[in-house]
């Protein structure tokens, strides 16, 4: 028998409407009576940013696989699967927001609210095509624009302490020219060096639904964004809950974190030809992790029975994905630019002729 | 003044006449008349004339003069039907010259050369005056020898290959074989002739004047090649713009600089050895073509061998 669980929708303290929170105003706003509100306005209300509902309750390990949700508003279960966290109910709209999927081990340290809307997502989609010349004629009409969501993405962030010796071999190489004869000079060195430095914030993406390398492409998040984890914030859009626990997200960062502070390290001193690593001490310590929800558009698109899946960071607007290539348009360039390189190659060609060289 | 003039000139033209005389070769008089007998469009002036008066006129269609009488009545005979069937087969003229004619430089045989063939009627029907010139002078302290081309025979008779046939004639003409000698030469220039113009000479026409010029040529493989790069790097760089997701490898942009802090950092210097090497001042073998044409007094191009003494 599956357990019941609570679920927690926002509505207008005003009309009793969804409140939905609102990126351009950085509110929550009444779509239904116009009303405006601060989160502290609504925390003295019953809603989903009340203390009582944001308090965690310390109930270890609460199993959730087997937990039902119930809309709030009419009572229908809501259709969600083991990663959603906040969803909307398929029958009535409502906001539902499922609390024990956001508390406890779920519970988020801190947020960064959305600040961009839907529709500079979709303009953001239409403007792909600037600049790139074999994106298809057709592809950024925003009617290929199958689904688009706001999703909060949960996310492992981490400082990291780099600390360790690298030792390398390195070598300078110099030539020069006396008369006619020609000189080279080899001089073998060996670098040692023996430090650390600190990363702050390295995300890694909790969640095994979106892919890492689109997660990463959107990267930077502006961290001054990051306030205080409430429910409230996600009302009117949908959340994700990590399935990625922190040790496994944190080899990902340690990978990164390693492979720049081995860069910094080797490149410190300049003027050697070459440089080959004898020595790798470095490891990574972590200083402090947090669990956070960053806002991300997902954009589904549908072009000739293809999906394709653009990402835009929902704080400064980064739209990426990959676009499938005009194949005609490329044959077409490439042709072209084959011609015109021959005719000024021949040109070049025949101006060196009258020029006495060749 | 004007009288001692008139009879050194005399005595020049009494002495030549006694000397061709000797010789089997017919010569006749320049006179300003005929144009001197130069019956080319070349312009005579007062630069040019003494060369024009100084060359003897003779009759075009003999084909070989041979004043140091180094060929027999006989061999004459039958060298002069090998260079008709040359003649009719290629359409480039073929002039064989011996004479003893004291020199202090090479260039004195190339000047005689070349105004013998200016200022006579030779080159076939005139198109471009195309022939090929072998000279043979006997001057006893220094003997000579080379091949001169005019017009298109230039092309079809490049550096190389003259050089390549005063090889093969230089023993035969050191020793006084010359009916081998020339007969090797007469052989060796329609073969050429048959292969055609060479690699080399194929970037060459002649002009009006007789002069080689360079032609331009499409360098089509390097053209290619590297319009084939410039086509592949821009197409690359269209469709790396289509691919916008990457995974990210470093975390720089996440340190903090001011947390980089070394608690040690050495540099040092084991050892260093220097190489030298000499580099060789010769740039390469040069092929020594001279694909250009030298001018005759007569203002008109020509080219030739390399020259032979002995």
């Amino acid at each position: 028998m599956s357990k019941r669980e609570a679920v927690l929708d926002n509505k207008c303290p005003n009309c009793g409407a969804t409140l939905a929170f609102d990126p351009k105003i950085g509110k929550w706003s009444c779509k239904y009576c116009d009303g405006v509100f601060t989160l502290e306005e609504l925390q003295k209300h019953n809603n989903a940013s009340s203390v009582k509902n944001n308090a965690n309750e310390n109930k270890d390990d609460v199993d959730i696989s087997h937990v039902s949700y119930h809309c709030n508003n009419c009572g229908a279960e809501i259709i969600a699967d083991e990663q959603t966290a906040a969803t909307f109910c398929v029958y009535c709209g409502n906001t539902a927001i499922l609390k024990s999927k956001l508390s406890n081990k779920f519970a988020p340290n801190r947020i960064i609210p959305f600040k961009t809307e839907k529709k500079q997502a979709i303009e953001a989609f239409k403007k792909l095509a600037k600049g790139k010349p074999l994106v298809p004629k057709d592809f950024v009409s925003e009617k290929n624009i199958e689904k688009i969501r706001g999703i909060y993405i949960p996310f492992w962030l981490y400082d990291i302490k780099v600390e360790g010796n690298l030792d390398c071999d390195a070598q300078k190489i110099s030539t020069w020219t006396v008369g006619n004869t020609h000189y080279t000079k080899t001089s073998i060195y060996k670098l040692y060096r023996a430090g650390s430095m600190e990363f702050y914030g390295v995300p890694v993406d909790g969640s095994t639904r979106f892919a890492n390398d689109i997660m990463n492409t959107i990267e930077p998040f502006r961290y001054e964004d990051l306030t205080e984890y409430n429910h409230a914030y996600l009302s009117g859009f949908y959340a994700e809950k990590y399935d990625v626990n922190s040790d496994t997200a944190f080899e990902d960062a340690k990978k990164r974190s390693l492979e720049s502070a081995k860069e910094i390290m080797m490149n410190d001193s300049l003027g050697y030809t070459s440089k080959v690593v004898t020595q790798n001490t470095l490891s990574p310590s972590i200083t402090k992790t947090e669990y956070i929800l960053l806002p991300v558009w997902m954009v589904n698109v549908k072009y000739k029975n293809e999906m394709y899946l653009f990402a835009m960071n929902g704080q400064t607007g980064e739209f990426v994905g990959n676009i499938p290539l005009d194949k005609t348009k490329a044959v077409v360039y490439g042709i072209i630019t084959f011609v015109i390189s021959v005719l000024i190659c021949i040109l070049v060609s025949y101006l060196i002729f009258l020029g006495g060289g060749y | 003044m004007k009288t001692i003039k008139k009879i050194i000139c005399l005595f020049i033209v009494f002495f030549t006449g006694i000397t061709i005389s000797n010789a089997s070769t017919q010569t006749f008089d320049r006179q300003q008349l005929n144009n001197y007998g130069v019956n080319k469009k070349w312009n005579i002036n007062s630069n040019n004339l003494s060369n024009v008066l100084n060359t003897y006129k003779v009759d075009a269609s003999e084909k070989i003069y041979d004043y140091s009488d180094i060929l027999t009545d006989e061999e004459e005979k039958e060298l002069y039907d090998k260079i008709n069937k040359f003649i009719s087969k290629t359409n480039i003229d073929m002039v064989l010259v011996s004479v003893d004619l004291p020199y202090y430089s090479d260039k004195t045989n190339e000047d005689f050369a070349a105004d013998f063939y200016d200022y006579n009627d030779f080159g076939i029907d005139f198109k471009n005056y195309s022939g090929v010139l072998l000279l043979r002078n006997t001057y006893e302290k220094d003997p000579y020898f080379n091949i001169y081309t005019f017009g298109d025979a230039q092309l079809y008779f490049s550096y190389n290959r003259l050089e390549r046939t005063l090889d093969y004639i230089y023993s035969d003409f050191h020793s006084g074989y010359y009916y081998d000698g020339i007969d090797t030469f007469i052989n060796r220039m329609t073969s050429y002739y048959n292969s055609g113009i060479p690699n080399e000479m194929k970037g060459y026409k002649v002009n009006e004047d007789g002069y080689l010029y360079k032609i331009y040529r499409v360098p089509f493989i390097p053209v290619i090649l590297i319009s084939g790069i410039i086509t592949l790097i821009s197409t690359l760089i269209m469709v790396h713009k289509n691919k916008m997701v990457f995974t990210a490898k470093k975390a720089t942009e996440y340190l903090d600089k001011s947390t980089i802090n070394y608690t040690n950092k050495q540099d040092n210097f084991i050892t260093s050895h220097t190489s030298s090497y000499v580099m060789s001042s010769s740039s390469g073998g040069s092929g020594g073509g001279s694909s250009h044409s030298s001018g005759g007094s007569s203002g008109v191009g020509h080219s030739s061998g390399g020259g032979r003494h002995g």
